[in-house]
């Protein structure tokens, strides 16, 4: 179980359904999905398939810094320093001139932009792990690749 | 003289007009005198006790069919053509227009699911019944076709929920509604995460 903001927290995260599961629905008549538990997290090597690598994401902020600026649980994330901005630009300015001149609407849009940006970098990882997973059934299918142990023990 | 024979010629002229022609019968209107005449009788056997039974519910012989089956409790009753109220022509001056009936028309055995709220017997549809399923069928395909098309792809993106850079560890860490927060329990611990975007790191 991952570790999810307080504000976001749900009564089913902690005591779920197994039902949930069949009520969803995954794949079609054309072929079924292999099922990827959201909350879970990635479980495959991150460079495979990446021969020149792949940047590291910088949260610009550091744990201190975060902890300083008290900011909330669920905004620590790798937009923090645009949250900390947004917030900062909310502060400082008065209130006639976000009304009238939309001060802070520039330094939002960044902020929403990084938010927007995880979001689509979270999905890509999340089919990422979806696919290697089914290309590692299909390894082991072939005799390519031997099974692991829980899947044997399973 | 000739004025007053004129007002009686255009008397006669307009008499029709507002009055009625009326006949002057001998015969009974209705059929029946007390309660055991509307009863039904026993089925017919011979040809005379059909004839009689046909008269007596205003048919002609020839169209006159008892229910054959006695268990049936139905007796001499003729069976009559299965066609509801709602069947029956709207345009035609009929003397009980409420019910479409016709003073001495034989009251069928099933007459509440002939009733215009009940069934319609012998309806005459606009389209065939095949047409009727061909549009029902293409309707619904019309509609469910898009959405089995589209089934394999989410609507929702699947994504990772959880994507913090510091994330913490040890007994601080939410372990549900009534044990998130301990007063003087040990200060949280944080782990580092490492994400990677997938922009090549060169």
């Amino acid at each position: 179980m991952g570790q999810v903001a307080d504000k976001f927290r749900q009564w089913s995260h902690e005591y779920k359904d197994p039902n949930q599961d069949h009520v969803r629905f995954r794949g079609s008549f054309f072929g079924r999905k292999e099922e990827v538990d959201i909350w879970s997290k990635p479980t495959f090597d991150p460079m495979l398939g990446f021969p020149n690598g792949r940047k590291e994401r910088e949260c610009g902020l550091t744990l201190d810094e975060m902890d300083a600026a008290n900011i909330p649980q669920q905004h620590r994330g790798y937009c923090a320093g645009k949250y900390l901005n947004y917030m900062k630009c909310h502060r400082e300015t008065p209130a006639w001139r976000k009304v009238v001149f939309k001060e802070c609407q520039p330094v939002f849009h960044e902020y929403g932009h990084c938010m927007y940006e995880q979001s689509v970098m979270q999905a890509k990882e999340f089919e990422r792990e979806r696919r290697l997973r089914e290309r590692q059934k299909r390894r082991i299918a072939l005799g390519l690749e031997e099974a692991p142990e829980e899947a044997m023990a399973a | 003289m000739a004025a007053l024979r004129r007002v009686v010629a255009s008397k006669n002229l307009l008499k029709p007009i507002y009055t009625l022609n009326r006949a002057l019968s001998t015969s009974k209107a209705v059929k029946a005198e007390w309660n055991y005449d509307w009863c039904i009788g026993p089925a017919p056997k011979t040809e005379a006790e059909r004839i009689a039974a046909a008269e007596k519910y205003g048919l002609l012989p020839e169209d006159y069919t008892p229910y054959s089956d006695g268990n049936l409790g139905h007796g001499d009753y003729p069976t009559l053509p299965w066609v509801g109220e709602y069947a029956k022509d709207p345009h035609h001056n009929w003397d009980d227009p409420a019910t479409k009936r016709d003073f001495h028309d034989p009251v069928p055995v099933d007459l509440e699911v002939h009733m215009a709220d009940r069934g319609q017997g012998d309806r005459q549809y606009r389209d065939s019944p095949r047409k009727m399923f061909a549009y029902l069928f293409g309707g619904t395909l019309l509609f469910m076709g898009g959405m089995m098309l589209t089934l394999p792809y989410s609507m929702l993106s699947e994504q990772y929920q959880h994507w913090f850079p510091y994330e913490m560890e040890g007994e601080y860490v939410f372990q549900g509604p009534d044990r998130n927060y301990r007063p003087g329990g040990p200060l949280p611990s944080y782990k580092k995460n490492a994400h990677y975007t997938f922009e090549p790191a060169q």
